[in-house]
């Protein structure tokens, strides 16, 4: 999906540098649009998670302003960080599921903790599920599954809140090639539906199949901005 | 939660409400003699009822710092000595009616000597045989029940202190066995509250549970001690039954292990937020 709407996240002059450490952010700047998909890749330690941790408020950053989703997610205070991370969806590269839980409940988690009525519930966990192409798989337990479905587990909680911000930090980086595309098609039918997505990879022959706007980064520095195909 | 915990948190609870109930026993031995301690005047043989009656006038008359709460009759010292003392039938061996009429005194609660002096001038009056005064040792028990109820309070604290690091160190380990689960609703952007609930109420069941066991064991052990304490009772008074575990007990020790395991929760799980690898 190309560019289109008004800013969704705003980094400016954004710098992180983590204690006796040279810079993992270094005057940063970049925009992204409203329901745009965006790749951020380099190798590794250019700064692709750092910019995740900090977009999704795991970070304060040493100097500069980073705005998503209207606010000034840098400045945030402390009891207001959690309201804004239930406003986005985070898609880890291990899943972090719960094994005790079935897929349902995991999937359930963040409605569970917004206080979503119980038939709103499962009306949205179903979607959710039906969406990753696990709708069979409610009642099982993540580790029953294999890593491309624990993974699509993941996307399925990431989504089920319907956040306008998707993050997710290397997706497909313990998948072998034909689940990462699959994962990856996921991602883009989710941004076809309104979704700002922002996905850290180093895959990089995956992400050109992909034709969307890569941000790559090199010790910190953004040294690449290649628009949609 | 083990068993063992579980048993530590029931002793920490058990030990200071065994001590109440044990000084409650203690207070009513006290109470039946009269916490106020009593100066007992022993008539000479012969001396009838209203000759009694005019001997009790007379110490009111000189002034005597003592209240008169009871005139016992030969017949009636007769009658309570068959129904108390066990030994009754000691009496048809002596042929006669061996009891003297007492007069029985409240003591002023302070001041020593005035009692200890007026049991003395006493002892030499006509018509009287002997003084006693009881005053020193239920003046002694007065002070160890006192000491007991000090004690119990202090302990009452101590396990009350005991019981929340128990019970947070307990929780401290669930948490530490939640850890990954912690973050990851962090991640998901649950608020304090939302973590803080499930260890709060683990606490609370875990002091509860807790409460309830050491009522438990509290009564078994007072099953077990049932017997030599009520014979040590009864030296004292002959009335005495033993005050067992009440209702109102078992109730508070519910209340209080629940409320002491809520607050021992609410320190481990807020000191384990507060940590930073936690605060993601």
């Amino acid at each position: 999906m190309n560019t289109r709407g008004a800013t969704s996240i705003e980094f400016k002059r954004v710098t992180m540098r983590y204690a006796s450490s040279t810079d993992a952010l270094s005057d940063l700047s970049l925009e992204i649009r409203e329901q745009e998909m965006v790749f951020v890749t380099g190798p590794s330690g250019a700064g692709k998670s750092t910019l995740l941790r900090l977009l999704a408020a795991l970070e304060r950053p040493t100097r500069g302003q980073i705005v998503a989703l209207g606010l000034n997610v840098g400045q945030l205070p402390k009891r207001r960080i959690p309201s804004y991370r239930r406003r986005i969806g985070l898609v880890f590269q291990d899943h972090r599921l719960l094994p005790d839980r079935t897929v349902f409940d995991n999937v359930a988690l963040p409605l569970v903790i917004a206080g979503s009525p119980r038939r709103e519930m499962t009306k949205r966990v179903r979607a959710a599920l039906q969406t990753v192409g696990l709708a069979n798989h409610e009642t099982a337990r993540p580790l029953m599954l294999s890593g491309g479905e624990q993974q699509r587990v993941g996307i399925a909680r990431a989504i089920v809140a319907r956040p306008p911000l998707l993050i997710a930090d290397e997706p497909t980086g313990n998948l072998d090639p034909i689940l990462s595309f699959e994962i990856m098609q996921l991602f883009r039918r989710l941004n076809e539906t309104g979704t700002t997505v922002v996905i850290a990879s180093h895959a990089l022959a995956l992400i050109e199949k992909m034709g969307c706007r890569v941000l790559r980064l090199n010790h910190g520095v953004l040294e690449g901005d290649t628009r949609c195909v | 939660m083990t068993l063992a915990t579980l048993t530590v948190i029931a002793i920490a609870l058990g030990l200071p409400a065994g001590l109440r109930v044990l000084t409650q026993n203690a207070e009513r031995l006290e109470r039946p003699l009269g916490v106020t301690p009593s100066l007992t005047v022993f008539l000479k043989p012969g001396i009838t009822g209203p000759e009694a009656a005019r001997i009790a006038q007379r110490i009111h008359q000189a002034d005597a710092p003592l209240t008169l709460t009871r005139i016992i009759s030969r017949r009636q010292a007769l009658k309570e000595f068959k129904k108390w003392s066990g030994v009754h039938g000691m009496l048809h061996f002596l042929g006669r009616h061996p009891l003297p009429a007492i007069l029985v005194f409240a003591l002023p609660k302070t001041g020593q000597n005035g009692p200890v002096a007026w049991s003395v001038k006493l002892s030499h009056w006509p018509g009287i045989s002997a003084v006693r005064t009881d005053i020193a040792w239920i003046r002694r028990l007065s002070a160890f029940v006192h000491f007991l109820r000090r004690l119990d309070v202090a302990l009452y604290i101590l396990f009350a202190l005991a019981t929340c690091l128990i019970v947070g160190n307990t929780i401290r380990l669930d948490i530490e066995n939640a850890r990954s689960e912690i973050v990851t609703l962090k991640l998901l952007g649950a608020p304090g509250s939302f973590i803080r609930r499930p260890f709060l109420y683990r606490g609370g069941w875990y002091g509860l549970l807790g409460g309830i066991y050491g009522f438990l064991v509290l009564v078994g052990i007072f099953t077990f001690l049932a017997s030599p304490l009520g014979r040590l009772g009864r030296l004292y008074d002959a009335t005495f039954v033993i005050h067992w575990p009440s209702f109102k007990l078992f109730f508070t020790l519910l209340l209080g292990g629940g409320l002491l395991g809520w607050a021992g929760a609410a320190f481990a799980i807020g000191h384990e937020l507060r940590r930073d690898h936690v605060r993601v």
